[in-house]
Order: C-alpha cells, then sequence, then structure tokens
C-alpha cells in the first residue's frame, strides 16, 4: 500500500480517480488546489503525485516547480493529468525528472497501472 | 446510433460501473455530482460572460469539458472546448452561446442519468 496523493478541482474526476487508486489498495489524499497540495507534501511523505493542471490557487505547473525545489517529496514521481492539447503549453514538463502526462479524459486503468509500478519498491 | 449514443458514449459509465465493481451507487452518485455542479456552473458562466471575464469563462467551461468527458459526454466537451479556446484568446462577447451552452448541458445531464437507469435495468432485446 502506498500514499497516493490527488490534486484535482473536479469533484466527478477526483471521485473517479480516487475511488480507482483506493480499490488497488493504496490510501489517497485529494487536495483541491496546488496550495492545498503544498500543505500535504510538507506534512508527509508520499508516493506519487497525480495532480490536474488548471486548478484555482496554484496549478499544476506551479506545483510541479515548487516540488521539485522544495524539501520534503522533492523526487516524487509527479502524473500529471491534463485536457490541454497544445504541445507548447505543455513543454515545461521536459524540465523536470520524473513527471509524465496523461492526456484529458482519464485511462484510469493505465493511471492506476502507473502508479502501481511507481509506488513498488 | 440512437440519439442518446450521439450525447453519451454508451460504454463509458457501464466501464466505470464495472472498474467499481459492479457498484450502482457509485455510478448514480457520479452522475449526480455532475448534475448538480453543471447547474451550479452554468450560473457561474452567465455571471461570467455579463461581465465578459474571459478568466472565469475559460475555467468554467474547462471543469465542464472535464468532468463531462470523463463520464462519456460527447457533444458537451467538444462544445466547452469551443468555448474555453474563445475565452482562452481574448474574445469577450460571447454571449451568444450561453443558450447553445445551457441546452447543450440539459441534454448531457439527461442522457447521463437515463445512461445510468440503463445500468441498472436489465437490456430488452433488441434494445440499442
Amino acid at each position: 500500500m502506498a500514499f497516493i496523493l490527488l490534486v484535482e478541482d473536479d469533484a466527478v474526476t477526483s471521485t473517479i480517480l480516487a475511488r480507482m487508486v483506493e480499490q488497488a489498495g493504496h490510501q489517497v489524499e485529494i487536495a483541491k488546489n496546488g496550495l492545498a497540495a503544498i500543505e500535504l507534501l510538507e506534512a508527509q511523505d508520499f508516493a506519487v503525485l497525480v495532480t490536474d493542471m488548471m486548478m484555482p490557487r496554484l496549478g499544476g505547473q506551479e506545483l510541479c516547480e515548487q516540488v521539485r525545489t522544495g524539501e520534503r517529496n522533492r523526487d516524487i514521481p509527479i502524473l500529471v493529468t491534463t485536457g490541454m492539447i497544445d504541445a507548447e503549453r505543455l513543454a515545461w514538463v521536459e524540465m523536470f525528472d520524473g513527471v509524465e502526462v496523461f492526456s484529458k479524459p482519464v485511462d484510469v486503468t493505465k493511471l492506476v497501472e502507473r502508479i502501481d509500478a511507481l509506488s513498488t519498491p | 446510433m440512437t440519439q442518446l449514443d450521439a450525447i453519451v458514449d454508451p460504454g463509458v459509465l457501464h466501464d466505470l460501473f464495472e472498474l467499481a465493481g459492479s457498484d450502482l451507487k457509485f455510478v448514480e452518485a457520479l452522475v449526480e455530482t455532475f448534475t448538480d455542479r453543471a447547474e451550479m456552473l452554468c450560473e457561474t458562466l452567465r455571471e461570467a460572460l455579463d461581465a465578459q471575464d474571459c478568466e472565469s469563462i475559460e475555467r468554467v467551461a474547462h471543469e465542464i469539458r472535464s468532468s463531462s468527458s470523463q463520464l462519456g459526454a460527447l457533444r458537451l466537451p467538444a462544445l466547452s472546448k469551443q468555448l474555453e479556446a474563445r475565452a482562452a484568446a481574448g474574445e469577450r462577447d460571447l454571449g451568444d452561446l450561453y443558450e447553445i451552452f445551457l441546452s447543450e448541458v440539459r441534454l448531457a445531464c439527461e442522457a447521463l442519468e437515463e445512461r445510468a437507469r440503463m445500468i441498472s435495468t436489465p437490456q430488452t432485446a433488441g434494445e440499442a
């Protein structure tokens, strides 16, 4: 069992992802925006961070930047979920190690498989 | 293809139902979450359109696109994407889209509710 942080402001998507990740045997914490996620990341260790891109009060890109320069969970694998198809707006992903993109609507089976792979020692 | 099929992909809710261990209440709760949230977001959209607030318009359209596509809606995400793109480009006069958008949201909600009912109701022979 791994601790997974899910950052998503859309209630439908977060409900689906949380349910599937929990069914896979992991424990899920949900934050509705990047700022809330930062607080959780500073307080405890997580195995994987799953984050939406467009959110109020700190979006996915800014969250990734703060995580990679923070103290705790600095090297956490990050899975970014996004409906953006503009490659230019996703170019920043290449700047960071350990960040992967999942297009929305999310293929929950593939996302959970990836979470399982990343959280297995 | 039925009219319902053109609004909501028939397989998505059913796949979610099966992935959740045949939990009908889970699917019904998802649809209810979407319909409740969509109603509220349409009000927010109306205000944002009146105020020509592109940032808010984009945010609302993005959320509706995201959640509706995750439940298998087909037409609504496409319309949301148009609205989102136009707002992101700074187009302010988008009020003409509101009634079309509201109509599409209502159709998607009705279609999702019907899809959820179909999961709980055994299919009759020949039903699409």
